[in-house]
């Protein structure tokens, strides 16, 4: 093809496409970030099919023992194994976490932009009523929940996934509102596009990066929701390893044995920072404009 | 015609105050013509073009495409509309989306009237606009302003449409660019015979592409006439400011207009 005058130049000042990005690698954060989180993902399967011990058998003869090459982590007031219950407390947590967010994520994300979209009043109302259930503390509402169906990890998880809808809705709502503004919008729109495809081909796409941020953040704070509720004893009833019921057993010898606090303290606040970092770091990633420009 | 926006209320109290972006806009536009709008930034030429795109509604009046009042049509009934007219629009960076690939952008008006197997016709349309083909998968930031320019003209085309309509499609673009576009964007309109809506605030660019030009100002049309006649004779106060400052401020700010740019290539291609 021939090209007139300067064209040929525009050509050849390309990017190569898939090079750079491969080149460069992942950054970082999502490395550590993510090995946190895979190492967590990966202990949780593994606790389904090993463990060094039964992480509910409870032994009166090996109560309380502190770290020793059979019990590496000791034992608690019951002679249970300490890491055994680690592992297998790190299956609630991620169930917990997935669930409640992928409940807050099927709600939030459409509501948003729905809301986003349309011009109709009930836009607006839909915003409003979230601004409400934002306003509503995420425990008090697991606790209403909990008196009404009984404790329970599927009433905790549920209710962490209801409370964590506002602020998915709120965040793909301003993200939509945005993309709604856009002159590929507007082309799309006299392209002769149906607002469900502009929702699904223009919308969603530039708003993934928000929603995938946004579960991040989400599951850390499920993690701790669940781990407070487990601690109040509203979450996880007793015989289901949980970290926060772990922490809620172990406080009473909290100046006898501390490393029954310690251990699944550390367990929840490695859970939570990772999370926080591998969100982070897929932000900058899955943007494309940010992606080239470093 | 008329278009006012609610602005967001200042106060409970009082009522929100209204912007009247449009008042008692008529104009007439001959198929085949290549109509120009200009004005100063803010003046409503936008909100005109999108109302003429039937992608916003006239507070009053009517849009007629064809005979049809367009103005009071919901945006499902405008499927002829879309089929006929197209936009190109002000912002490369905005007026493409970030996360498709060119092949998939240039397409969207095919895939929207139900065609497949698009990507022959892409093709065609990116050595039209002259992009090569390994553009097709790309994606719009690995593009700079005139190429992605070139993109939206791609796209505009691909539904065959009789009309283009373009908001200040080189505004954005570095002098020396500017002229490549205006002139491609001049030379598809004579190619497929075109209806050109043209808008801009500098009317030494308009004068490059239009017969025929409306000079506004803060939402009504000031004057209609031929381009050449408002350029030489301008009778309008405000046109005459236009006509006067135009050309004197592009000459100061960049040496030439980029109608000289223009005019230059164009001699450059036609020597043998
Ligand atoms: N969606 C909107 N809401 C409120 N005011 C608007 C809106 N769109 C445009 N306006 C106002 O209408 C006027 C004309 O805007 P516009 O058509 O974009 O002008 P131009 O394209 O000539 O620069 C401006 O004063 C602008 O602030
Ligand atoms: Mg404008």
């Amino acid at each position: 093809m021939t090209l007139p005058g300067g064209l040929s130049r525009l050509a050849t000042g390309l990017q190569p496409a898939s090079s750079q990005r491969s080149r460069r690698g992942v950054s970082a954060t999502i490395a550590i970030g993510g090995g946190i989180v895979a190492f967590i993902a990966i202990v949780g399967l593994l606790s389904l099919v090993w463990t060094p011990y039964d992480p509910g058998g409870i032994d009166p003869t090996s109560r309380l023992q502190l770290s020793s090459s059979a019990h590496w982590l000791g034992t608690d007031k019951f002679g249970r194994d300490v890491l055994s219950l680690l592992m297998a407390g790190s299956r609630t947590t991620l169930v917990v976490g997935i669930v409640a967010v992928g409940v807050a994520a099927l709600i939030g994300v459409p509501l948003g932009i729905m809301s986003a979209m349309t011009t109709r009043w009930w836009g607006e109302a839909v915003m409003r009523a979230n601004d409400l259930l934002l306003a509503f503390p995420a425990l008090l509402l697991a606790i209403m929940l909990t008196a009404v169906h009984g404790q329970g990890v599927v009433t905790a998880m549920v209710a962490i996934g209801i409370a964590s809808i506002p602020s998915f809705a709120r965040v793909v709502r301003s993200g939509a509102i945005g993309v709604m503004k856009t002159e590929y919008v507007l082309a799309a729109r006299a392209a002769g596009r149906r607002p469900l495809a502009i929702a699904f081909r223009h919308v969603l796409p530039n708003v993934t990066s928000l929603i995938i941020v946004q579960a991040s953040v989400s599951f850390a704070i499920a993690v701790l929701a669940e781990a407070a509720l487990s601690y109040l004893g509203l979450g996880a009833p007793p015989g289901t390893p949980s970290w926060g019921r772990m922490l809620q057993e172990g406080q009473e010898l909290l100046f006898v044995a501390p490393r029954l606090e310690v251990f699944p303290g550390i367990a929840i606040a490695l859970a939570v920072l990772g999370l926080n970092l591998l969100g982070d770091g897929l932000r900058d990633r899955f943007d494309p404009r940010l992606r080239d420009r470093r | 015609m008329t278009r006012e926006f609610r602005r967001q209320r200042t106060s409970l109290f009082t009522p929100a105050p209204v912007v009247h972006a449009l008042r008692g806009v008529s104009l007439d536009i001959a198929p085949g013509e290549r109509f120009g709008i200009v004005g100063e930034s803010g003046c409503g030429k936008s909100t005109l073009l999108r109302i003429i795109a039937g992608l916003d509604q006239p507070t009053s009046g009517v849009v007629e495409v064809d005979g049809v009042d367009i103005a009071r049509l919901p945006e499902r009934r405008l499927g002829f509309l879309r089929e006929k007219l197209q936009l190109v629009f002000q912002d490369p960076m905005s007026s493409l989306d970030p996360r498709m690939k060119v092949r998939d952008i240039i397409a969207e008006p095919l895939v929207a009237q139900g065609k497949r197997d698009t990507l022959p016709r892409v093709l065609e349309l990116l050595e039209a606009v002259g992009l090569q083909p390994e553009a097709a998968d790309r994606y719009p930031h690995q593009f700079s302003g005139g190429q992605r320019q070139r993109i939206s003209i791609a796209r505009a085309l691909a539904p065959d449409p009789q009309i283009l309509v373009a908001d200040e499609p080189v505004s954005a673009l570095d002098v020396s660019v500017r002229a490549q576009v205006l002139n491609l964007i001049a030379e598809l309109v004579d190619r497929l015979s075109l209806t050109l809506v043209f808008v801009s605030h500098d009317l030494s660019v308009v004068r490059h592409v239009c017969d025929r030009v409306a000079v506004m100002s803060r939402g009504e049309v000031v004057e209609i006439g031929a381009t050449e006649q408002i350029y030489d004779a301008p009778q309008h106060p405000y046109s005459r400011q236009l006509v006067a400052a135009a050309p004197r401020l592009r000459a100061a700010l960049a040496g030439r207009t980029a109608a000289d740019l223009a005019a230059d290539t164009l001699a450059a291609k036609e020597r043998p």
